[in-house]
């Protein structure tokens, strides 16, 4: 669709060519060739990712120290109150977010009769657990959650929402934009092999 | 068009094994098979193969937007009455598809006619798109082919422009039934265009796939699986135990291309499209034209690599295959003879990835049903 068809040419004349002429061998990126892939090195510094959990409790599930888990929600709930998108009533956060995903920003006047200090946010859905706060656990051995997770900590936390698909979301505020990013969130499987077993007699699927 | 033979690549075993091309063998015969090509002109290429099958892509899409809204159509595809949602909501949130193949029956005298499209699980993309293309290199510099000799493919290329339409932003998975070496190698391919595309990759056997409370799919590391290819058929995710979590979004090829993969497509772009040059007739089985077909072939609606087809003359069957679809519904197609050389016949495989037609490959089998022992064969343009 992209290219003209006359006989072969362009629309300079040139003859058309899909490979060939000059053109380099392919190269693959790197995996195909490990078609079996493997996760870090061995020895050194372990490999620390961003982990993402939807409570301190599947955190710690999930084995990282209490005290990250916990420090990690204190950061996130904090930057939940300082940055959290922020509207002035539960309709306008809710077309936003989506219905059942917003509540008054703890702290603020919504009581018998509506206020103009009210403000409404997304409600806090989960948070990261950062690779920096992995890193400073295995470098001091443990994490001081006062500082970390505490007022006038430097470390910001990562809170996650969720969106009004229903996908779990961080926020970044970019020259006064809100942009959402999907993120992966850690949970905890309840079933497997769900799928896979009407095939098991026939060993491939492809066509 | 015609078949040429040519001396094979001294090393072209240790290219492929280096490649991580492991099935070149298959059922211990040989897979890939380069002491023969075969060569077309530009105008064949472009006027018989390429815009034909933009076109047949757009009759398939328009046939898309007609049957989600049809239910008395999805019941014809046999599509379970509970995703008909699903298939709605996948079609209508516009969930992006990556790539198929028409299967074509072509012998450089008159149009191509569409055998069926592998509109949900094809293979035979590495081959095609990576191997395929070196091999033309390594023949060009070895002076085996002359220098401007041309291939009609563009697919590695437009595979990983198509991968960097996804955002880059969350696990791109990949499942497949990863026991299966053809499988594994697609998915593994694959894997690699979309990490030249910027993506993060993780294989997942389809096997492994959980559920957290909330209905998510979840992978071996307990992490939501949020955007995932899947080597695995539609028609049997729409009905097994998880069917019930699926939602619009994640899976790519979309649930909506379980509407293309089937091939009571067939008999319904004929209906829409009677006489156009690049279909055959069709009819479901039950219906009284199809028994008017002088030569024709029965296809069950979901079988793959020529399962359970039968060619039939003057309403006898005169070969078929054996396979696992026995016993689904079929329909019947017009026959249309393949381009036969040497005892081989060849179907051609013309890519669409996204709504672009982006290369070909070809397989030759012995016999007339195209199936899993069939021979994937290079071709060129002629200079």
């Amino acid at each position: 669709m992209n290219q003209p068809r006359s006989n072969g040419r362009l629309s300079d004349g040139s003859a058309r060519r899909y490979a060939g002429l000059n053109r380099p061998r392919l190269v693959l990126g790197g995996l195909a060739a490990a078609a079996s892939m493997t996760l870090g090195g061995c020895g050194g510094t372990p490999d620390f990712q961003d982990a993402q959990f939807t409570s301190v409790s599947e955190c710690s599930k999930a084995g990282f120290p209490d005290s990250v888990c916990q420090a990690s929600y204190n950061a996130a709930f904090l930057e939940h109150q300082r940055g959290a998108p922020q509207f002035n009533s539960r309709v306008s956060c809710e077309q936003e977010w989506g219905q059942q995903h917003c509540a008054p920003l703890a702290g603020t006047n919504v009581g018998g009769s509506p206020s103009a200090s009210s403000i409404f946010v997304p409600m806090l859905a989960g948070f990261v657990v950062s690779q920096a706060l992995q890193r400073r656990y295995y470098d001091d051995g443990d994490i001081d959650i006062g500082y970390y997770g505490g007022y006038g900590g430097s470390y910001r936390g990562s809170p996650i929402y969720r969106s009004r698909t229903g996908n779990t979301v961080t926020v970044d505020r970019t020259g006064g934009q809100t942009v959402s990013r999907p993120v992966n969130v850690n949970t905890a499987s309840v079933a497997r092999s769900g799928f896979g077993g009407m095939s098991m007699s026939r060993g491939s699927f492809g066509g | 068009m015609r078949r040429l033979t040519l001396p094979e690549r001294a090393d072209w075993r240790e290219k492929a094994r280096a490649v991580g091309f492991g099935f070149h063998e298959m059922y211990g015969e040989p897979y890939w098979m380069e002491g023969a090509a075969y060569e077309f002109s530009m105008r064949e290429i472009e006027e018989e193969i390429e815009a034909p099958s933009e076109t047949l892509h757009e009759m398939c899409m328009a046939l898309v937007a007609e049957v989600v809204e049809d239910e008395a159509k999805l019941h014809r595809l046999s599509i379970p009455p509970s995703r008909f949602d699903l298939i709605r909501d996948s079609w209508r949130s516009g969930d992006r598809h990556l790539y198929g193949r028409f299967d074509l029956a072509y012998n450089g005298t008159g149009p191509a006619k569409l055998l069926e499209y592998n509109a949900d699980t094809p293979t035979a993309i590495f081959e095609a798109a990576y191997f395929q293309h070196n091999w033309l290199i390594d023949r060009i510099e070895a002076g085996q082919l002359p220098e401007a000799t041309d291939q009609f493919n563009l697919l590695q290329e437009s595979l990983v422009e198509a991968f960097a339409t996804f955002p880059a932003d969350r696990i791109f998975h990949f499942a497949c039934w990863t026991a299966n070496d053809e499988d594994r190698g697609t998915c593994a391919y694959l894997m690699d265009c979309a990490t030249q595309a910027g993506h993060v990759v993780e294989m997942i056997d389809i096997r492994a796939i959980g559920v957290d409370r909330q209905g998510r799919f979840t992978d071996t590391a307990e992490r939501t699986i949020d955007r995932c290819f899947k080597l695995y058929p539609w028609e049997d995710m729409l009905r097994e135990p998880f069917a019930p979590h699926l939602r619009a979004g994640v899976f790519i090829e979309p649930a909506w291309k379980s509407i293309l993969s089937n091939k009571a497509i067939l008999p319904l772009l004929w209906e829409r499209h009677a006489g156009h040059p690049n279909l055959l007739p069709a009819y479901f089985a039950d219906d009284p034209r199809a028994g008017e077909l002088s030569r024709a072939v029965s296809k069950p609606v979901f079988s793959r690599e020529g399962e359970n087809v039968t060619l039939i003359e003057d309403g006898v069957p005169i070969e078929s295959a054996p396979g696992d679809y026995g016993d689904q519904p079929r329909i019947v197609q017009g026959y249309a003879p393949l381009f036969t050389s040497e005892g081989q016949h060849a179907v051609l495989g013309s890519w669409m990835i996204g709504d672009r037609a982006a290369g070909l490959g070809i397989r030759e089998d012995r016999g007339r049903i195209t199936r899993d022992l069939s021979r994937f064969v290079p071709h060129v343009i002629a200079a």
